[in-house]
């Protein structure tokens, strides 16, 4: 035992290099997952077969890599993104955005929120609130209105609302797993189906309207 | 780069103690002395290395290592720079950072002009989180901005919608949400006017500002929650 604690002790300064350098090596790794890249898994099954199209069946999942960088700057139609779930902080979602503030979602009646996913399910809590839309859904100044490519397996603004722009995290950049779809970009070619109406006024005005607005 | 240098002078020793041992034998077996060559410059050189001492102990002193060569200024300089954001960087996401403040709505707490408000990233996402306490986040309105406001309603309480004297309607705050209020109610604008605030957005929670005043040491003046005990007054009651 003391032969191997004075060979230890020989070593001693090859092993400071190698546990200060994995150190520091692991705060790189956060600096960056932080602020530039990071890569997640989709482990629900809201973004079928767009991504992750076997997770149901044989529970292998996409791994994407994410733009972390001013990530809810320039957020277009279409864009994937990773956002923190409003009704739950410390959890994560991946939805496409449909539309963002000014423009109108016109909701598509299958993506109606009911029990359990079924097209004629009962009525759930969430329900109600989809009803009050009429149909129509303005987003507000600030804000996405996100959906998942699978309408039958998706919570997504149908369900919560529309969400607000400062939540979204990341972008999709490519996918990293499984290797033989490294590089890839499966989401652009999906054209989601629900319909939206452009901004027609200003989006500006609206933000200046909120703020002329007193307590 | 300090390993290399290092290794060196632990050569340049040994062999300044083999070139003092061939030269004695040399001295011993002629009478001249030996001809300068190459490795006398090493020898001068080599004076101030480590020696081990006669001894076989080894002091406390002798585990201090000379500083690295002139020459490797600006490798190390780069390496001890990196460290330094990466541990900058750690600090101020997962400890603490010090943030400037401008703004009326918050006023009597935190001043108009600039105060510097020690933040404590412990909190964020809403973390242990209470009624009371002075939070910072990301503007839900204007992304890119941030704004600090004081926590009225966590999950499940009920809060006044509008000002107490313009209205009477309450709502209960969901899941995941928080109710914010500015100190300055005539001029904040806050949950009243953009509703409710995904925790999500939370990004800490504001300790206090940092005051000083003059050449004093700055101080942390602690913020209070503000709650009060209710009271009753006996005289309401007939």
């Amino acid at each position: 035992m003391s032969t191997l604690l004075r060979q230890i002790y020989g070593y001693r300064r090859g092993l400071w290099y190698v546990v200060s350098g994995s150190l520091w090596g692991l705060g790189a790794a956060g600096f960056i997952n932080d602020n530039f890249l990071e890569i997640s898994a989709i482990v629900g099954p809201s973004m079928t077969p767009t991504l992750s199209p076997d997770v149901e069946a044989t529970g292998a999942c996409d791994h994407l890599a994410w733009n972390k960088w001013d990530a809810c700057s320039n957020v277009r139609r279409g864009d994937v993104v990773l956002f923190g779930i409003p009704s739950r902080p410390e959890d994560t979602a991946v939805k496409r955005v449909i539309a963002v503030e000014g423009e109108t979602v016109i909701l598509n009646p299958n993506r109606r929120p009911r029990k359990g996913y079924t097209k004629n399910g009962p009525d759930v809590h969430e329900s109600r609130s989809w009803d009050a839309w009429e149909g129509r859904a303005k987003v507000p100044p600030g804000h996405v209105w996100v959906e998942g490519d699978n309408w039958r397996k998706s919570k997504d603004s149908n369900w919560s609302g529309p969400i607000s722009r400062s939540l979204i995290l990341g972008k999709a950049v490519c996918v990293v797993r499984p290797v033989k779809r490294f590089g890839l970009r499966p989401w652009e070619q999906y054209k989601s189906r629900t319909k939206v109406l452009r901004a027609q006024i200003d989006t500006r005005s609206d933000v200046e309207a909120l703020d002329a607005m007193g307590p | 780069m300090l390993r290399s240098s290092l290794t060196r002078l632990r050569i340049n020793r040994d062999a300044s103690i083999l070139l003092r041992l061939v030269q004695r034998s040399r001295l011993a077996s002629s009478k001249t002395p030996p001809k300068p060559n190459a490795f006398d410059f090493h020898q001068k050189r080599t004076s101030e290395t480590i020696v081990p001492p006669a001894s076989s102990q080894w002091t406390l002193s002798s585990f201090v290592r000379p500083l690295p060569d002139l020459g490797r200024i600006p490798s190390n300089v780069a390496a001890y720079l990196f460290c330094a954001c990466i541990a900058f960087h750690i600090f101020s996401e997962y400890g603490f950072v010090l943030e400037g403040a401008y703004g009326i709505s918050m006023l009597p707490t935190i001043a108009s002009d600039g105060d510097w408000l020690w933040i404590s990233k412990y909190y964020r996402r809403g973390r242990d989180l209470k009624v009371g306490d002075v939070v910072s986040f990301r503007h839900p309105i204007r992304p890119g901005e941030y704004a600090v406001k004081r926590i009225i309603g966590m999950p499940g309480d009920f809060v006044l919608r509008d000002t107490p004297e313009k209205g009477h309607m309450m709502m209960q705050v969901p899941n995941g949400h928080c109710w914010l209020v500015g100190d300055n109610l005539t001029y904040s604008r806050d949950s009243r006017m953009f509703g409710m605030l995904p925790l999500a957005l939370i990004t800490g929670k504001v300790l206090g500002p940092v005051r000083w005043s003059g050449w004093t040491i700055p101080y942390l003046e602690k913020l209070e929650h503000g709650l009060q005990p209710a009271v009753l007054d006996d005289g309401d009651v007939e």
